[in-house]
């Protein structure tokens, strides 16, 4: 597996990465000049369409996803069915779109995937005067949950030299507010965060692990299987895993 | 079997991810082209392949 090579994963994504909070969705559509049921949104690497899925349900004039991944767009499209969201193959750094054709783009748990230039120009141009641009991401909580931190600590060990590239509590979400202000593009960059617990059978926890694509392509497939080996041992069979997610949101307006 | 049309909704707001300019869908043939770029963009099952290194050139039959 590859950095970025989300079609081997695309099976264990759709049934097991959780969604986003609702509270902090409420509040990004708030910061929209247009109410929600006539705002127009695109999600840019919308993967499965967790988030897309959320938009969708709160009932906007228009949702497009746009994912350039064949495997996780089919699940996205597959459990989207009943929505009304048009999907399409394409990316963030060339977007298929008319200029001034919406209110919000976002992208969910993508961001730190496309080229920052490229891909901000893009979605200045595609927004209405001002409309908003949301980055949001959702890693786990590892400050309140003594499994996580344990499953941690081993992967520390199995690997001291990880780097995460893309859990959401580091990487690019460390000097978002910086970047998308310094841009000339954007303004007014608000930050949200919200938690949200979700329990979780023992299979469903192991397969949130199973999703996670920088985690396999660095242990390789050796370390790998020890790794989750460990997770099922130190997990009882019959036990319900408590998890707590953190979503956070940047929502940036167009200049 | 008749094929499945893009959404009107989508349509109207696709343009070529290259020149940003008008695409003409034919479809008949379910493709959608974009004469400045002189790329033609397939569409699968009403799902538009918009990336230009899956597109073919105007001019291959």
């Amino acid at each position: 597996m590859d950095f970025g090579d989300f079609s081997s994963l695309a099976e264990s994504y759709g049934k097991y990465r959780q969604g986003y909070a609702e509270s902090v969705l409420t509040a990004l559509l708030s910061l929209l000049g247009t109410p929600p049921n006539r705002a127009e949104a695109i999600d840019v690497g919308a993967g499965t369409g967790l988030w897309t899925r959320m938009i969708a349900s709160r009932g906007l004039a228009r949702v497009t996803a746009v994912e350039p991944n064949d495997a996780m767009r089919a699940v996205g499209e597959d459990q989207t069915k009943s929505l009304q969201i048009t999907w399409l193959k394409g990316s963030g750094e060339l977007v298929p779109l008319n200029d001034a054709c919406c209110d919000m783009v976002s992208m969910a748990s993508s961001f730190h995937w496309v080229d920052f230039d490229k891909g901000t120009r893009e979605f200045h141009r595609i927004l209405r005067p001002g409309g908003r641009f949301v980055a949001l991401w959702n890693p786990r909580l590892p400050a309140t949950d003594p499994l996580l931190q344990d499953i941690q600590a081993f992967l520390k060990d199995l690997m001291p030299n990880m780097t995460r590239r893309s859990s959401g509590l580091s990487g690019i979400s460390e000097q978002l507010t910086d970047m998308l202000e310094s841009s000339d593009l954007f303004t007014d960059t608000v930050y949200l965060e919200g938690r949200h617990t979700i329990a979780l059978t023992k299979q469903d926890y192991i397969g949130v692990w199973r999703s996670v694509n920088d985690v396999q392509v660095q242990l390789g497939a050796q370390k790998f299987a020890k790794f989750m080996r460990y997770i099922d041992e130190v997990i009882d069979n019959d036990r319900q895993v408590e998890q707590t997610y953190l979503t956070r949101a940047w929502s940036s307006q167009k200049i | 079997m008749t094929a499945t049309n893009i959404d009107p909704k989508l349509l109207q707001i696709l343009v070529c991810p290259v020149t940003k300019g008008p695409l003409e869908y034919d479809k008949e043939k379910q493709e959608l082209i974009s004469k400045q770029a002189g790329l033609v963009f397939s569409v699968r099952d009403g799902i538009p392949i918009m990336l230009p290194d899956e597109a073919r050139k105007l001019d291959d039959v």
